[in-house]
């Protein structure tokens, strides 16, 4: 199986000297093309770091990132931007939606940052919206929207990208039960049917339950990493 | 682009109250400068045509020691070539030629330092229009042998009227003196009236007369041409035959003027530069507390792919948008009141002695020339633009990091 995530001897210091914390210690593991997986752990465990690093959000202090066969450390800002844009699709705990554009506009902006054509634009975010739910709340605001079809429109924006993996960190926190059972089923019917690789970092016990792997972290460490 | 446009413009409305207010300041400020510049224009336009049309011409020619010693010895070196030269100018449009010396005027009671002005009325009325700014009588009748036209504050002071006699006493060619007794003919007005005051009009054959001189004697000849632009050109052209006298334009003969001309140009400058500074302020502040309220979506667009230069261009687009909404209103609403004003004029006739006093007209036409409203145009944009630098460097500044830890 293909590596779509890669890291090799990770760490990652905050701080200097006698305040110095490391976030991430000598962190190595990988992640393959359709997995469905959580990084879990208590607050400072370094799954939020973990997930910053393997965005290419944030440069290691020592280590490497290889994120879809590219070692990210050889790559420029502009590049690395990119790559992020090209590559990697992110479902935030707030949603994060362009207040003044539409779901639909939503949802294509990044497709616009990769100047993807017109027709094509339409034909992706139309089918993904459906298929998650929002057909006719297209020309909706986030401020119209409900927290849980918010979070679903950042999803086909994610997707409707089509990047190599999609990073959602604690996507479901703000959500209430049928909201988040619904993101659920959405995230976990894509990884199925369309072989879709998610990494989340959570506390959320509904996303561990429906997680194939759970890596557990612990003061910047992987103390366990289960397959089920 | 077209996105960026769509973000740029719905966050500037998304507090809508803030962007009318930012525009409506734009507008406000570039309506105010504009109509304060139609104001000073149209003032300054009034006085230059004042004073060309009543007192300077376009080109004077005088002898070159006569600026420094106005007596009456200082004539026109050579009055027959300076005469051909106007003739065969085809810029020139008229002249007259004065006798002009300083004297002194007397009445029963009391006597004042003046400048007497013979003129040949019919050349001068051709010419110049001091003789049709005659408030009370005429430049000059019939009626008397010797008549005089004096200013209304004069008139005033000396408690001048009609038919008043007064003694005009001045210094002859051959350095005697001499007086006559005239008549007031006329009292005129000019606009001016520091220059009411000191100039007295009389018919050069009669003061010829009190001079005893049987050669025409012309200290100042004033012309007019097509084109006030020209005034250098028509200058150049007339000291190509011109060797033994002065020739001045209308600014190099009234330094007043001159330095009323560069200082207007200054004002303008200055106020242009106060609004669009301001303007510049205004826009900066806005885009900044914009910037600040959504540095987290910023961050959000930066982690999701958007480069610092579509950053960069999303947040100057945002501050254009006040500017290129904002300054054409301006700019269309001052246009069209200094449009209104420059046909109807602006009444200030309650200021009418004020006005007077400086040479104004009361009545103020507003005029801009059409430049300054592109100069405004170009400024704005600029200063829209450099009001974005700030705001936009803050917002390439944005961490996504921070952005995602903040959520």
């Amino acid at each position: 199986m293909e590596n779509v995530i890669e890291t090799k001897n990770l760490n990652k210091v905050f701080g200097i000297g006698d305040l110095a914390i490391k976030a991430l210690d000598d962190v190595n593991f990988h992640i393959q093309k359709g997995e469905f997986t959580a990084l879990v752990g208590p607050s400072g465990s370094g799954k939020t770091t973990l997930l910053n690093m393997i965005g290419g959000l944030d440069e290691p202090t020592s280590g490497n990132v290889i994120l879809d066969g590219q070692d990210i450390s050889q790559l420029k800002k502009s590049e690395m931007t990119k790559f992020r844009q090209d590559h990697i699709g992110f479902v935030f705990q707030a949603y994060n939606l362009i207040p003044v554009l539409s779901a639909y506009e939503n949802a294509e902006f990044i497709m616009l940052l990769q100047n993807v054509p017109a027709k094509e634009r339409k034909e992706r975010v139309y089918k993904l919206l459906e298929e998650v739910g929002l057909k006719g709340k297209e020309k909706n605001k986030p401020g119209e929207m409900s927290g849980g079809q918010q979070q679903r429109v950042a999803v086909v924006r994610a997707l409707a990208a089509q990047p190599a993996y999609i990073l959602a960190d604690e996507p479901t926190a703000n959500l209430d039960s049928k909201s988040t059972s619904d993101l659920l089923d959405l995230m976990y019917r894509l990884n199925q049917e369309e072989n879709m690789t998610f990494i989340f970092a959570t506390h959320d016990q509904r996303v561990m339950d429906r997680a194939k792997r759970i890596v557990y972290l612990e003061d910047g460490k992987i103390i366990k990493d289960e397959v089920h | 682009m077209k996105t960026l446009l769509k973000i740029s413009w719905r966050n500037c409305w998304k507090s809508p109250l803030r962007t009318g207010i930012v525009i409506g300041s734009i507008i406000v400020g570039i309506w105010s400068s504009i109509f304060m510049m139609g104001f000073m224009d149209g003032m300054m336009t009034s006085r230059k045509n004042n004073v060309i049309n009543t007192r300077l011409g376009h080109i004077q020619i005088h002898s070159p020691e006569y600026e420094y010693d106005p007596n009456i010895l200082n004539s026109v070196k050579d009055r027959e070539k300076v005469i051909q030269a106007l003739e065969n100018n085809p810029h020139v449009v008229g002249y007259t030629d004065r006798f002009v010396t300083e004297g002194v005027l007397k009445t029963a009671r009391e006597q004042r330092g003046i400048k007497i002005n013979g003129i040949d009325v019919e050349k001068d009325a051709a010419t110049l229009l001091i003789s049709e700014k005659a408030d009370q009588g005429s430049f000059f009748g019939e009626e008397f042998k010797y008549p005089v036209a004096v200013g209304d504050k004069l008139a005033k002071e000396l408690k001048l009227e009609i038919g008043s006699k007064v003694s005009l006493s001045l210094t002859k060619p051959d350095s005697t003196q001499t007086s006559k007794n005239f008549k007031v003919a006329a009292i005129y007005k000019s606009g001016d009236a520091a220059y009411d005051n000191y100039n007295i009009f009389v018919p050069k054959e009669a003061i010829y007369k009190v001079i005893k001189s049987d050669e025409p004697i012309v200290h100042e000849i004033i012309v007019k041409i097509d084109d006030i632009e020209k005034a250098d050109e028509v200058k150049a052209e007339l000291l190509k035959s011109i060797k033994s006298d002065e020739v001045l334009t209308w600014l190099e003969a009234d330094p007043y003027s001159a330095y009323a001309e560069d200082s207007y140009g200054m004002m303008m400058f200055i106020l242009m530069t106060v609004i669009i500074v301001a303007l510049l302020f205004g826009i900066l502040n806005t885009v900044i507390m914009s910037v600040l309220e959504r540095k987290r979506e910023i961050g959000v667009l930066r982690s999701i792919g958007m480069t610092k230069k579509k950053v960069w261009a999303m947040i100057t687009l945002e501050s254009l948008i006040f500017g290129l909404v904002g300054g054409p209103l301006g700019i269309l609403t001052g246009w069209a009141t200094t449009a209104y004003f420059g046909k109807y004029g602006f009444d200030l006739s309650s200021y009418g002695e004020a006005m007077e006093a400086y040479g104004l007209d009361t009545i103020v036409y507003f005029n801009i020339p059409v430049e300054y409203y592109f100069i405004y145009s170009f400024l704005i944009v600029i200063a829209t633009v450099i009001g974005s630098l700030i705001p936009a460097y803050i917002a390439t500044r944005v961490n996504p990091i921070e952005a995602i830890r903040s959520i």
